[in-house]
């Protein structure tokens, strides 16, 4: 499925679904930002990025691997919410996928099931909420930057989607910022938004 | 033990005569032997006899990976290969070897901790293992190629993440000296193991694996890990932005979660020219000496596509035929003139002291992997060839490149010795000439490095920061003599050599059973600590979050002791005896680069001192029952019994 097929998608499913699935009262909507009505109409920006230098990307995984230890309680690459890729002959740099936290989220849209996909407050990080999500699918096939399903992921253990929340509850931010040893990621203010 | 973390919990026992594959506990080894070098060298002395030679369908290809394998653990993602190495000189005797790279960290990821290879395939085969499925598939169409067009078939085959360890021209030939290579570079180099692959006709090993490797305290584990990184553990700088003006100069890393800075002054991307994968270590130590980076960077490439050991190559091959060419024995390779030795430029007895041509690089390399001419000769290793070629008049030179040699019961090129430009001077290397003399091979890259890098890259005289004083405070404390790193104790009291060679040689156990890289641990030296002291329980520590057993350090030492007790008990197995300790003596008795030669009497209290300390007998350099008894190897104390091989 290419990208149009999915934007397809998601409009189709976005206007059949949209009324059993968001609730449309009046007093909800009138609530500031954590109204799910008005996250679709003015979804709050996230707060900072995480920006890919892959020039020097030395292609340790570092970021990987503490993101699932963080995360998922292991050490697991295919549960990591970012992914590099190192083709040991292309002569190219490492290849560097993760969450751009889109101003107008595909995979937030998507979703069918009230509350389990949320906006952080703090962060503005679109985050799936793991106690809600039941595995459906719908918002891995809604981001236009999931070709390799590495950026939404499922979780088989726990039948849960996962993606990447900018480690909104650890206080000293993303980790894995923190651990690449290269700089290759860092925290990126986005200009010209309002949040 | 049995629900531990760390270790998945399953090693793939492969045999290919039979075609049959089986799966064992990883359990029944690792209470002891932890991973890695330690359940290898268990592997081999319960599976390999002495009579067992590197090319018998008998002999073990074992690859084993470790608890910390493909964790966040700074530099985890290694194994150690094991099995009768073919290197060894004169005859094949069991040895090992470490690989980095992504494939080792893949095997776990795909449900094993290791495989034992046995058997011989009728034909051509290859291994392909994917989420704990094993399958043996014919390899006709992979025979034959080289290493880097066996990995980019297989990856069209199974998809760009598949990860392949496999064997060149030079392995299917049982080319000596023959590596196996994953990635683009990540090799197993020393010993010859891609010989014995060729030798079961198994040409790669193919693996994909989804799963993950669990943590028993993730939290812990994690802070541990990040302490790590904030505890300024080395003097090296480590981001490129800080070592270089150009953001184009970096590493790819030849480890999974490593964050060394080990050789970042190679390129990854030279402006105009890509290289296929160019890797930290690439031009750090193969010896290629050339008139460009481009030509030794061509000529490294090009013994990593053919599967050769290039380090041997440029430093051990390449040397002495320079050393035959002076003595008139030979002029050329097929009309490729060996170079004549350049003494300004460094002292010989490595491949920096020439500067051949490309094209001598390229006919050397592809006479020796292909057997051709007198690669045939060369393709046996130095030692074999110098045995056969000139009538043996070769020999003379092999001493100085081959510690133990003529007799040598190691067969690998010296180095960080203390000789010929490798390593600190005299005493330093006291602690490397031990180290290599009890050795099963060439001690450089999972012992030897731990201690000589310490003091090249601390100690003030050769740039360091610290002073004498505040290294003998640690080094107090770390091993419990003050003068490991003095330069003016050498041979008085014996201890202050001794005690750090036998506390390296254990901890390169530990660190190469973990497996982590030795470049990395131990952690003797901190820049943020006080008194500079590092933190040599980190790897305890690590593996006890990991795995949720709680080892201490002192536990983890004596593991350490014990693989060692355990591998030196497969040499006594095979007729080791001090004799041939001492057969090192004669390499060390060459004037270093500061004119410093051994003095025999006295080194040789220096080995009595090592064998009181290890619990040996000082007459026979056996392990007695004893120690083996206090280690917890009694079935091998039994065994030697029955050998009449206890002292």
């Amino acid at each position: 499925m290419d990208f149009h097929d999915r934007q397809k998608s998601y409009l189709e499913l976005h206007s059949k679904e949209r009324s059993e699935v968001w609730p449309t009262s009046e007093s909800e909507a009138e609530l500031p930002v954590r109204s799910p009505i008005s996250m679709i109409l003015r979804p709050l920006a996230a707060k900072f990025l995480i920006g890919v230098d892959a020039g020097v990307c030395s292609g340790c995984l570092c970021c990987q691997l503490a993101c699932s230890l963080f995360h998922e309680g292991e050490c697991n690459l295919a549960l990591a919410r970012l992914y590099v890729f190192h083709d040991p002959f292309a002569g190219k740099d490492n290849l560097i996928e993760v969450c751009k936290q889109c101003l107008a989220p595909s995979c937030l849209y998507a979703c069918p099931v009230p509350g389990a996909f949320t906006i952080d407050e703090a962060t503005g990080a679109r985050v799936i909420n793991e106690e809600k999500c039941v595995g459906c699918g719908r918002c891995a096939e809604a981001c236009p930057l999931n070709d390799r399903r590495t950026i939404i992921r499922y979780n088989p253990d726990k039948r849960t989607y996962v993606k990447c929340d900018l480690c909104k509850d650890r206080e000293a931010g993303p980790l894995c910022v923190e651990v690449c040893p290269w700089g290759a990621l860092k925290t990126l203010k986005q200009k010209g938004v309002e949040r | 033990m049995t629900d531990a973390s760390g270790w998945v919990g399953k090693i793939l026992r492969v045999d290919l005569t039979e075609g049959k594959t089986s799966e064992e506990d990883t359990v029944k080894y690792a209470d002891r032997f932890i991973g890695g070098r330690g359940i290898n060298a268990k592997i081999a002395w319960d599976e390999i006899s002495p009579e067992t030679g590197s090319f018998d369908p008998e002999n073990r290809l074992i690859l084993m990976t470790g608890p910390l394998t493909g964790t966040l653990a700074p530099s985890s993602g290694r194994l150690t290969v094991g099995g009768v190495a073919p290197q060894r000189y004169p005859k094949g005797r069991y040895s090992r070897s470490g690989m980095g790279g992504r494939w080792p960290s893949e095997l776990k990821y795909a449900g094993y901790d290791g495989i034992i290879v046995h058997g011989k395939a009728e034909k051509p085969s290859y291994l392909w293992i994917h989420n704990g499925e094993v399958e043996t598939k014919d390899a006709s169409k992979l025979w034959g190629l080289d290493i880097f067009s066996t990995v980019r078939k297989l990856m069209d085959e199974y998809g760009d993440e598949v990860k392949v360890a496999c064997i060149g021209p030079a392995g299917e030939r049982l080319v000596r000296i023959a590596i196996i290579q994953n990635d683009s570079e990540s090799a197993a180099g020393q010993g010859g193991f891609g010989a014995v692959m060729g030798s079961k006709n198994l040409k790669a090993i193919a693996v994909r694996g989804t799963t993950g490797v669990s943590i028993a305290r993730p939290k812990e584990f994690l802070n541990l890990c990040l302490a790590i990184d904030r505890l300024h553990l080395s003097p090296m700088k480590l981001s490129p932005r800080e070592t270089s003006a150009n953001p184009s100069e970096h590493v790819q890393a030849c480890s999974l979660a490593c964050k060394s800075y080990c050789a970042g002054r190679y390129r990854k991307n030279v402006p105009g020219v890509e290289y296929p994968g160019l890797n930290s270590s690439e031009c750090f130590c193969f010896g290629f000496a050339a008139p460009s980076f481009e030509v030794s960077f061509e000529a490294r490439v090009l013994a990593g596509k053919y599967g050769l050991n290039a380090f041997e190559v440029g430093h051990g091959i390449a040397a002495w035929l320079a050393m035959c060419r002076e003595k008139g024995l030979i002029a050329d390779i097929d009309g490729e003139p060996i170079p004549p030795i350049d003494f300004r430029d460094g002292v010989p007895n490595r491949g920096h002291f020439i500067k051949p041509s490309s094209r001598f690089w390229v006919t050397l390399l592809r006479r020796i992997a292909y057997r051709e001419g007198i690669g045939d000769f060369l393709a046996e290793g130095t030692c074999r060839a110098a045995d056969r070629c000139f009538e043996g008049r070769g020999k003379q030179f092999l001493l100085r490149i081959y510690p133990g040699a003529p007799e040598a019961p190691l067969g690998q090129v010296g180095h960080w010795d203390g000789h010929y430009g490798w390593g600190p001077p005299f005493p330093h290397w006291l602690v490397s000439a031990l180290i290599w003399t009890f050795d099963t091979r060439d001690p450089g890259s999972d012992t030897l490095h731990a201690f000589t890098n310490r003091v090249t890259s601390w100690a003030s005289e050769y740039g360091g920061i610290l002073t004498h004083s505040q290294m003998a405070d640690v080094a107090k404390r770390v091993y419990g003599t003050e003068g490991a790193y003095d330069p003016s104790v050498s041979y008085d009291p014996p201890s202050a050599k001794v005690r750090p060679a036998i506390w390296h040689t254990d901890r390169g156990c530990v660190v190469s059973s973990l497996v982590v890289c030795e470049q990395f641990f131990p952690k003797i030296f901190s820049l943020s600590t006080e008194g500079y002291y590092g933190d040599t329980s980190l790897e305890s520590k690590l593996l006890s979050a990991a795995t949720g057993i709680d080892f201490t350090e002192a536990l983890l030492d004596e593991a350490g002791e014990r693989i060692l007790n355990l591998e030196r008990a497969i040499e006594v197995r095979y007729g080791r005896t001090r004799e041939d300790d001492e057969r090192m003596i004669p390499f060390f008795e060459q004037p270093d680069s500061n004119g410093v030669n051994l003095n025999r009497a006295k080194f040789l209290r220096l080995m009595g001192e090592y064998y009181r300390l290890r619990g040996w007998d000082i007459r026979t350099g056996r392990p007695t029952r004893t120690k083996l008894g206090e280690l917890g190897l009694m079935e091998v104390a039994e065994e030697l019994e029955k050998l009449r091989l206890l002292p």
